[in-house]
């Protein structure tokens, strides 16, 4: 008996403009499977994970994650906002250049989805991120950058976790931060972009 | 040369306390409903529907390019004909000043939403967020911080124009200053410390906000 692949593409394809990014992707993973996408820049590896995001809506083509499928094309109508929405909260991503929200704080950035997607009460995702962000390595990586950047040191005087410039962290905490913001969003499925992300 | 005389001011003292109260009142409710109306312009302006596009341009255009003296005229003498309604000479500044405020605010909210980069939109919704939600939490807040030298700008100016409403006879700073003048024939005195006073109202609110 075959298990039935956690995510399958079949013939996607999205082009801009003339561009043709993506022709006839065809593409299965396993449940647990850990894939990666190589190709030269400007390949289309972003477009394909933001296509599964549905960040961009392909031209044609389907795909399925777990239950869910959305098929492409100019006849099919466009996935409505509530549905996608809730897609989206049980899959993870890291931006190639993080996106974090700058007027959060560390652990502000991470619980934010936890309470107002998930539902979940502060306290609990309070303590779920704090100890995602212990085992990420955050504390470790933050002392480090600290050692390196010691301009950066008089913002940090006050508790870790509520330091607010989340924008100023150099680059491994950021890389870490937003790992733990997707993955620990309690998600089944996390796309990384680029090995220097995540 | 002219004698000036400061003291007889002081006897119209309660007269031009009542005026700036009303003029106080006017700035703070012109600012809040303008800011009402230019948040609900700026979103729609910002819509996927046509429609309520063109109503938030037609709206702001009409509003951004008139003067607003014509605008509060027009409101008190002839939207009531129009609309067959009595208006008291407040609710039609009100509605006037309101109006010309919000369709500035929605140019600057407009400009500060669009300013955030897309991808703190796009990792909203990648995190689940729906765009109402992904307004409120990332986008606005972010934007507010962007706007608020320009929105500190309009209101700055919103407090200036309720002086026109001395035009309808709206018992403010000007038109009460207006009358101790007439009253005590001493104008050069009384729009002088008018304009002081005027000028002492920002200053501090300015000072306040870096
Ligand atoms: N929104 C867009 N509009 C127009 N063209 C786009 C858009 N997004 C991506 N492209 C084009 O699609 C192609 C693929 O881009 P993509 O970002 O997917 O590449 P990539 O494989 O991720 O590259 P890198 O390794 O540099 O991250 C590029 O030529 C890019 O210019
Ligand atoms: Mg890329």
């Amino acid at each position: 008996m075959t298990v039935k692949p956690m995510i399958e593409i079949s013939w996607l394809r999205k082009c801009f403009g003339p561009l043709e990014v993506l022709k006839d992707i065809n593409l299965q993973v396993e449940q647990g499977g850990v894939v990666a996408l190589l190709g030269p820049s400007g390949s289309g590896k972003s477009t394909l994970l933001r296509c599964i995001n549905l960040l961009v809506v392909p031209d044609d083509g389907s795909i399925r994650v777990g239950e869910t499928k959305f098929e492409f094309g100019k006849s099919v109508q466009q996935p409505k906002t509530k549905p996608l929405a809730a897609f989206r909260s049980r899959t993870g991503m890291v931006f190639q250049n993080f996106n974090l929200f700058p007027h959060m704080t560390v652990l502000q950035n991470v619980i934010e989805a936890l309470i107002h997607v998930k539902g979940m009460d502060k306290s609990t995702a309070t303590a779920l991120a704090m100890s995602q962000l212990e085992k990420s390595g955050w504390r470790t990586a933050h002392s480090r950058c600290r050692r390196r950047y010691p301009a950066v040191k008089n913002n940090v005087l006050r508790s870790l976790v509520l330091w607010r410039w989340s924008q100023r962290l150099c680059f491994s905490m950021k890389r870490r931060q937003r790992l733990t913001r997707s993955w620990w969003a309690k998600c089944s499925r996390l796309y990384r972009n680029s090995p220097q992300t995540g | 040369m002219y004698e000036w005389d400061f003291s007889i001011l002081w006897g119209y003292r309660w007269l031009l306390l009542q005026g700036l109260g009303i003029t106080v009142g006017f700035t703070a409710a012109t600012i809040c409903i303008g800011l009402t109306i230019g948040l609900t312009a700026a979103i729609c302006l910002l819509s996927r529907l046509r429609i309520l596009r063109a109503l938030s341009l037609g709206f702001i255009e009409i509003f951004r390019c008139t003067p607003v003296l014509v605008q509060l005229i027009w409101c008190y003498y002839a939207l009531p004909m129009v609309a067959g309604i009595e208006m008291t000479p407040m609710t039609a500044s009100l509605l006037a000043l309101s109006c010309y405020g919000g369709a500035f605010f929605a140019e600057i909210i407009r400009g500060g939403i669009v300013s955030i980069d897309m991808g703190q939109s796009e990792a909203a919704s990648a995190l689940g967020m729906t765009p109402s939600l992904a307004m409120r939490r990332i986008i606005l807040p972010q934007a507010l911080h962007r706007m608020l030298p320009a929105l500190m700008n309009q209101s700055i100016l919103m407090f200036k124009n309720t002086s026109l409403v001395s035009v309808l006879a709206v018992p403010d700073l000007v038109y009460q200053g207006q009358m101790a003048a007439h009253d005590s024939f001493r104008p050069l005195e009384t729009y002088t410390a008018v304009a002081v006073v005027y000028f002492c109202h920002p200053v501090p609110v300015d000072a306040l906000c870096p």
